[in-house]
C-alpha cells in the first residue's frame, strides 16, 4: 500500500514539469488574443493617445519584409502609420498603399532613416492616414496587400491568410475600443 | 536512489534556469514574467508620437538587439521625449524580452 502510494507521488513529481510547461504554453497561446499586450494609452490634456505596437510581418520578393505600428491621439482625424521595410538594396519609397478587398487606403511616405539591418538594410518611414480610412482595412478578413510605390516602380508584400485573420481581429478590436472611448 | 536523482535533476535544474535567460523586472517571476514599468519621465509636454525598441534574450546564451532610447526614439521619429515606458517578458528563463516604448513629439 505504501509503496503504490510512494509510485503515485513519484510518477506525479515527474510529471510535474510537463504540467507546467503545458500550463504555460496553453496560457500563452490563450493570451495571444489578448488585446491588453498590444497596445497602450496614454490620457493627456488633448485627447488619449494610442499606441498599437509592431503588427505581424508582411512578405515580398527576394525575403523582403515589412512591418508597421500605428500611433492614434483621440484628438485628431488622422492617424501615424510607421513602417519598417527590409531589403537588400536601398529603396526609395514614394508612398504606400493598403489593398484589403474593396477597401484601399494610399498615402505618401515620408523617409525617418535608412540603415543596415543584418544582411539588409532597414527603411523606416512614416506616414500619415485618416484614423477612419485605416478602420476597414482591419475589418476585412480576406487577403491584404501592401504596395509600396519606389521611383523603379512598385513592391508588393503579402501576408498568410491564417495570420492576418488573427492580426486583423485583434486590432480592429483595439480600433472599436478607441472609436468607443471617442464617443461622450 | 532514484528519489536522490530526481532531487538531483531538480536541483541541476533550477540551478540552470536561475542564470538563463533572465531579465531586469520591478517584480520578479520565476515561472512567467510580463510586466510593464516606467522607466524615464522629462519635463517636455504632451506626445503624439511612439517608437519601440526591442532586446531578446535565449536561454540567457544568446542576447541580441538595440533597446536603447536613442533606437526607439528614431523608430518612432521622435526628437522631444516625454516619456519612456519598459515591458519585460520572461518564460521560465528560456525566452527573454525587453522592450522599450519612447513616446513624446
Amino acid at each position: 500500500m505504501a509503496n503504490s502510494i510512494c509510485r503515485k507521488t513519484e510518477v506525479s513529481v515527474k510529471r510535474l514539469p510537463f504540467f507546467i510547461l503545458a500550463f504555460l504554453v496553453v496560457s500563452i497561446s490563450c493570451s495571444a488574443q489578448k488585446i491588453s499586450n498590444r497596445f497602450s494609452s496614454i490620457l493627456q490634456d488633448n485627447g488619449t493617445f494610442y499606441f498599437i505596437y509592431k503588427q505581424g510581418t508582411f512578405y515580398g520578393k527576394k525575403k523582403t519584409s515589412l512591418h508597421f505600428d500605428i500611433s492614434y491621439l483621440s484628438s485628431r482625424d488622422s492617424a501615424t502609420f510607421n513602417f519598417s521595410y527590409f531589403d537588400k538594396e536601398i529603396t526609395s519609397i514614394d508612398s504606400l498603399i493598403l489593398i484589403a478587398a474593396t477597401k484601399r487606403v494610399a498615402v505618401p511616405a515620408k523617409k525617418l532613416f535608412v540603415e543596415p539591418y543584418g544582411k539588409k538594410l532597414q527603411h523606416r518611414f512614416t506616414t500619415s492616414a485618416l484614423f477612419n480610412d485605416l478602420v476597414p482595412f482591419f475589418s476585412e478578413n480576406s487577403n491584404p496587400l501592401i504596395i509600396l510605390h519606389t521611383k523603379n516602380g512598385y513592391k508588393s508584400l503579402k501576408i498568410s491568410s491564417g495570420r492576418w485573420k488573427k492580426i486583423s481581429s485583434r486590432t480592429k478590436k483595439i480600433m472599436d475600443l478607441i472609436i468607443y472611448n471617442k464617443t461622450p | 536512489m532514484k528519489n536522490v536523482k530526481l532531487m538531483l535533476c531538480a536541483i541541476t535544474g533550477a540551478v540552470m534556469l536561475s542564470s538563463c535567460a533572465m531579465v531586469k523586472s520591478p517584480v520578479p517571476g520565476m515561472l512567467y514574467t510580463k510586466v510593464n514599468a516606467p522607466f524615464a519621465v522629462t519635463s517636455n509636454a504632451g506626445s503624439s508620437k511612439s517608437g519601440m525598441a526591442k532586446a531578446t534574450s535565449i536561454l540567457g546564451l544568446i542576447a541580441t538587439g538595440d533597446a536603447s532610447i536613442e533606437a526607439a526614439a528614431k523608430a518612432g521619429g521622435i526628437t522631444k521625449i516625454h516619456h519612456v515606458d519598459e515591458h519585460v517578458t520572461g518564460i521560465l528563463g528560456i525566452f527573454a524580452e525587453y522592450t522599450l516604448v519612447v513616446y513624446g513629439e
